[in-house]
């Protein structure tokens, strides 16, 4: 079809103004066949697959009075259609593991960090409501946050030093942040 | 309207063109496409090598067991429905802005009636905002609100960072950024994003990984950057 690119544009226009079912049938012939083609290389899924022809298709037979042919040939338009209604899809079929929410909101604390780069420097307006945020803590996880955070100590240290379990201290220091945030977020 | 300075890879716009690229990553491209006339022409010719490969070279599939006669007349069943409620099928009444600090702010149309997968506004330390925005990507996508006169501590990036200005402006140790820009920071870079007096700036922004905090006091934000930034 290589030379059938107003023809494809003529068929849009008459499906647009006339709902020319003949005009759909013919470029449902043409396109069909290799949106699937299309859709199949993408998508490894079989049905997902499916699902990008028929809302591709759906489109075509809804929408063809927005193809503008002054800004390029019908063929780019309707590939731009298909590629939209995958990444779609894509977003459909996806979202709802994008809510993952709890455990892993703390991974960083389950390990020591190094903390060689602190600069001498504490600035930002950021400082003063931390330390004010600190300062609210009960007194014991406060005291773990400072160790930690202000001073360097790795949570093992901080265990020797005050002759805690490390679990003990990783959970101060959860607790602690935990609440922070908390009161950050009100 | 400022001329945009920053703009997506030539990479990233044809693994757009051709539908290949990470959801999240769509959604920023799409959404810098918007302000952009210089990268939508530049998609245009990508689009068309791709379209033409796709349905002028290459051959159509068999159908295998999939029946397109059956869809085909589907389709055209369809036209007996009244075409505003097949409109509203294809496309949920958009809301087009977005509330924060009092303000309200057009989104992208990529993310017009898509409200739902905006998680609500938290705070941040240095009169900042953010909202998780839920996308189909292995990244974190939020939208970031800084008032006039906020700063981000210094940090660098264990991942990529992009960041679209939506509306207003911030600036780093490299620049001022305006509408449309599209920054991208790797880990080689450290910045420190502020905002000027009477100056408010809404961003959105993906990130691959989560912030590291360089300096002092700030690197305390660390385990914070895991709950802000995700
Ligand atoms: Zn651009």
């Amino acid at each position: 079809m290589s030379e059938d690119k107003d023809v494809l544009a003529e068929l849009l226009f008459n499906i647009a103004e006339n709902r020319c079912r003949d005009s759909y049938q013919t470029l449902f012939k043409e396109i069909a066949p290799r949106v699937l083609s299309m859709a199949r290389k993408q998508l490894f899924d079989e049905s997902l697959a499916y699902e990008m022809v028929q809302e591709t298709m759906l489109k075509l037979w809804l929408k063809a009075h927005l193809y503008d042919a002054s800004k390029g040939a019908a063929v780019n338009w309707i590939f731009s259609v298909a590629r939209n209604v995958k990444f779609d899809l894509l977003r459909r079929s996806k979202h709802q593991q994008d809510w993952i929410q709890g455990d892993d909101l703390w991974p960083i604390l389950s390990e020591d960090r190094d903390i060689n780069d602190n600069a001498p420097e504490d600035r930002e307006i950021i400082s003063q409501q931390l330390q004010y945020q600190i300062e609210q803590l009960p007194i014991e996880q406060a005291d773990i946050v400072r160790r930690v955070y202000l001073h360097g100590e790795s949570q093992q240290e901080v265990a020797d030093k005050l002759e805690l379990p490390l679990g003990t201290v990783k959970s101060r220091l959860r607790l602690g942040l935990k609440k922070m945030k908390e009161a950050l977020d009100d | 309207m400022t001329k945009i300075a920053c703009h997506p890879s030539d990479e990233m716009l044809a693994s757009y063109a051709a539908g290949e690229i990470d959801g999240g990553l769509a959604v920023m491209i799409s959404a810098h496409l918007e302000f952009c006339p210089h990268c939508r022409a530049k998609l245009a010719k990508y689009e068309e090598q791709y379209a033409t490969q796709a349905f002028v070279s290459a051959a159509p599939d068999n159908h295998g067991d999939v029946n397109l006669d059956d869809m085909l007349e589907q389709i055209m069943a369809n036209d007996s429905i009244p075409e505003k409620s097949v409109e509203s099928l294809l496309n949920a009444p958009a809301d087009t802005h977005i509330e924060v600090a009092s303000q309200q702010f057009t989104l992208p149309q990529i993310l017009q009636g898509q409200q739902q997968k905006i998680g609500p506004w938290s705070r941040l330390p240095g009169k900042i905002q953010r909202a998780k925005v839920s996308s189909a990507s292995s990244s974190k996508m939020n939208l970031i609100y800084m008032d006039e006169s906020s700063a981000l501590p210094e940090h660098t990036h264990q991942g990529n960072e992009i960041t679209l200005v939506l509306a207003g402006s911030f600036s780093d140790e490299a620049g001022t950024y305006h509408p449309g820009d599209f920054v991208i920071q790797d880990s080689q870079h450290r910045h420190s994003p502020r905002t000027e007096a009477g100056k408010d700036c809404l961003c959105l922004t993906l990130l691959d990984a989560p912030l590291h905090f360089t300096s002092g006091f700030a690197s305390l934000l660390n385990p914070f950057s895991q709950l802000f930034f995700r």
